[in-house]
């Protein structure tokens, strides 16, 4: 039987020597015996050296071209395509961004939806169906606000006296920048996915020019409806999205944002008084995003974040300020110093339930689908249950103020001016563990991603750790369990340790906006990357620190010192000091992807926009 | 071209519990294995349940060199009678289990051959040999330029300069 060439050796080298190279019948014969030889003993290294040597110079040279395309084989491309996005498919987003500049082929595969979205799925980032966008309002410079010095939603501390307010200078300059100019609005122009005209929907957008007019759609007072774009019907790009969020959070990283103040002073609609509490919110039905604040003027008002419009004003119950609120699953609770806990129906817009258990102001409520839990200056926590929002526990203890709460499923933990943190079970009600000592003054504001708990305190620190190992960072020396861990030396991106690929060098990426993605450090702002040289304890606040935020990369952190500054979870380092947005106080901060939100006693909500410039209809908070 | 084989189950001599089967390389070598060496295959195993339905046991004919053949069933000897999550047809799709060290032994050849062993697996699917080569093959191009990927696997640059820096070539996934 003949010796014949099997047809995957023959086809692999025809197609790899690309057409240049035509074999004659010489060198075919040459090359189908030292291929059978190779088949029969393996790689008779040897041999081959020794008839290779015994050929003129000028073969060698002829071989030698030969060669060098076999031992350069293109294996990704030349496998079947399955096969070659398994390959990819252990690759990071970085080292994919080179591969798809390779050839067509290495494009089409490197782009493959599959891979991006496994890379998304791995980070929990979601694909969200853009809905229409809003063409936003021009914002009106905003008045110094009146000053007022009262928090009423800080208890005050065990055994001490509270300090005496600082004063808080008003500079008018400061607002000069909030005049947002029209290049600045591109944030709120219609996304380009979003290719349902304005003219194709009933809610027709307001002139710029003309803020005060208040368009219809405007005027309902429920949950607004969301008339899904085009966009909606495409594929979901998950490196688009990818792209997007490596992006932001490197925007995040470097401190890149654009300030917007929504309008809160001279118009009927605003907050006449400081704001106390804010909470971002998703529609779960629509996937629109709204801002809901809570202010001394006794009432909760929902906005609009792409225009920076009212949608609605809750009012009428509290008797007092509103000093916290909760939404989740279309119910809003607030909670007052008139001692009250208001729950609302945003699709009926009215309240539905009140309590009044305690016995003085109410300072935080939270709740999901199980239970509700309100903590006052009364010095307890009250729970209630979802099913029936009938009094489940009380909770005693702290003998100070509890000035915040937060809830998991299965644990409670409070807050108080006593110093202390409590652990609870939320079932039963019992006390699991009380951390003493956790700060040297009060507790302030709490947020809680079990087992990581988030505190910021009155002595200007804030601190992570968790609860199980008691292991954490803290911005003050003295309770800094990493303390010992030295901090990188450069702003490290924490989010490519998953990567494992170390450092992709990302200068040949320009054209595929891999490397616009780590290198945008055009609107980076300097002290961010100073502040990268400090140590976490000579970043701290310089006043208490009012609320915190806990996200999955970032700490956010709102202070009396009117700054907000963010902080990698990881390592505690800072990562951007928001300075210059508010003129009183900071009460109340919240944050997502792409922006983090801020209000206080100047009656103003400053919004930091990491996603300016860029199409982010498509990404889940 | 090699004749298809009909070999009747009283002609192989049985050895222990485990049937032999006839392997046939496309260079026309004729390898004998025991069955459940390639039971890591779902190609040979839908194979012999064929010829359990029929009770005729044929030569599996296979379009690989017996080189590369004989490098699969050294592969399959090694791991006979190991449980490999990614060879579990039933079970759910593996996730990123650490690699194992023989097999980066195993698979350190030229690329020629990596690139025959891997398409070899894939035809036989053997789920755990693809990964492992596909792994290898991903070490290869991990951490590289785009210049230096298209040096290392000899791939030629086939774009148009106005298809390689045009903005459409990001993100267009």
């Amino acid at each position: 039987m003949p010796m014949s060439l099997h047809p995957d050796l023959t086809t692999t080298n025809e197609r790899n020597v690309k057409g240049k190279f035509t074999p004659t019948g010489g060198h075919e014969s040459l090359r189908t015996a030292l291929m059978s030889i190779q088949e029969r003993e393996g790689l008779p290294a040897e041999l081959a050296y020794t008839l290779l040597a015994s050929l003129p110079r000028s073969s060698l040279v002829i071989l030698q071209r030969r060669i060098v395309p076999l031992l350069q084989l293109d294996v990704v491309g030349l496998l079947p395509t399955e096969v070659s996005l398994l390959i990819f498919s252990y690759l990071s987003w970085k080292t994919l961004l080179c591969c798809s500049l390779v050839s067509r082929r290495w494009r089409r595969l490197a782009d493959d939806y599959s891979l991006w979205k496994r890379l998304c799925s791995a980070k929990g980032w979601i694909w969200k169906e853009p809905s229409i966008a809003y063409r936003g309002v021009k914002y009106p410079i905003i008045e110094p606000p009146k000053h007022d010095t009262d928090d009423e939603g800080m208890g005050d501390e065990e055994d001490e006296v509270m300090m005496e307010p600082p004063s808080i200078p008003l500079d008018d300059s400061a607002f000069a920048s909030m005049d947002v100019s029209d290049d600045d609005l591109s944030f709120f122009t219609p996304s380009p996915t979003s290719t349902a005209g304005p003219s194709n929907t009933p809610h027709s957008p307001p002139a710029r020019s003309a803020p005060s007019m208040r368009p219809m759609a405007w005027t309902r007072h429920s949950a607004p409806a969301v008339i899904p774009s085009q966009a909606s019907h495409l594929k979901p790009n998950y490196k688009l999205l990818h792209f997007s969020r490596t992006r932001l959070q490197h925007r995040f990283q470097s401190g890149s944002y654009r300030r917007l103040t929504l309008p809160m002073m001279g118009q009927p609609d605003l907050h006449a008084n400081t704001i106390y509490c804010l909470q971002l919110y998703t529609y779960p039905g629509t996937g629109t995003q709204v801002l809901f604040t809570g202010s001394k003027d006794r009432t909760v008002k929902e906005w609009d974040l792409r225009s920076g419009t009212l949608l609605r004003t809750l009012k009428g119950v509290h008797v007092g300020s509103v000093l916290s609120i909760c939404v989740f699953g279309g119910y809003l609770t607030s909670a007052g110093s008139d001692s009250k806990v208001v729950m609302w129906d945003l699709a009926d817009n009215k309240g539905v339930k009140v309590f009044c258990d305690h016995a003085d102001s109410v300072l935080c409520v939270r709740f999901d689908e199980k239970r509700l839990v309100s903590c006052s200056k009364d010095r307890t926590v009250r729970t209630y249950l979802m099913s029936d929002l009938k009094p489940q526990h009380v909770l005693r203890g702290h003998r100070a103020a509890v000035n915040a709460v937060s809830i998991s499923s299965t644990y409670i933990v409070s807050a108080s001016g006593d110093r202390s943190m409590r652990l609870w079970d939320a079932e039963t009600g019992d006390l699991l563990r009380s951390f003493e000592n956790q700060h040297s003054r009060g507790i302030a504001s709490l947020d809680l991603d079990f087992p990581m708990v988030l505190s910021g305190s009155s002595d200007k620190h804030i601190r992570l750790f968790n609860m199980e190992t008691q292991q954490g960072w803290s911005t003050s020396p003295e309770f800094d369990t990493q303390a010992s861990i030295p901090l990188p030396a450069v702003a490290t991106p924490i989010f490519d340790e998953d990567d494992g690929d170390g450092d992709a060098p990302l200068a040949v990426c320009n054209n595929c906006g891999g490397a616009m993605a780590v290198a945008d450090t055009s609107t980076a702002r300097p002290q961010s990357t100073e502040c990268a040289r400090k140590s976490r304890h000579q970043c701290a606040h310089g006043d208490l620190v009012r609320n915190v935020a806990l996200g999955p990369d970032f700490v956010v952190s709102g202070s009396y010192d009117l700054t907000v500054k963010v902080w990698d979870r990881r390592t505690g380092r800072l990562i951007a000091d928001l300075v210059g947005g508010h003129t009183g106080r900071i009460f109340c901060v919240g944050f997502d992807c792409t922006k983090i939100v801020s209000c206080g006693e100047d009656q103003k909500i400053c919004l930091w926009d990491f996603g300016y410039g860029m199409d982010t209809s498509f990404i889940k908070p | 071209m090699p004749t298809i084989v009909s070999v009747d189950d009283s002609t192989v001599p049985g050895e222990g519990s485990s049937r032999l089967l006839l392997l046939v390389s496309s260079d026309n070598k004729h390898i004998v294995v025991e069955e459940d060496i390639m039971s890591r295959s779902r190609f040979i195993s839908k194979q012999v349940e064929g010829f359990e339905a029929t009770s005729q046991r044929h030569a599996i004919l296979l379009p690989f060199s017996s080189f590369v053949l004989n490098k699969v069933i050294e592969y399959c000897s090694h791991y006979r009678g190991y449980y490999l999550l990614e060879d579990d047809p039933d079970a759910a799709p593996p996730g990123r289990s650490p690699v194992r060290e023989w097999d980066q032994e195993f698979l350190d050849v030229d690329r020629n051959m990596l690139l025959r062993i891997i398409k070899a697996a894939h035809y036989l699917e053997i789920k755990s040999l693809v990964g492992s080569c596909a792994r290898a093959i991903a070490d290869m191009i991990r951490g590289k330029t785009t210049e230096e990927m298209r040096e290392i696997l000899g791939v030629e640059n086939d774009f148009t300069p106005e298809e390689e820096h045009s903005p459409s070539s990001k993100c267009t996934g």
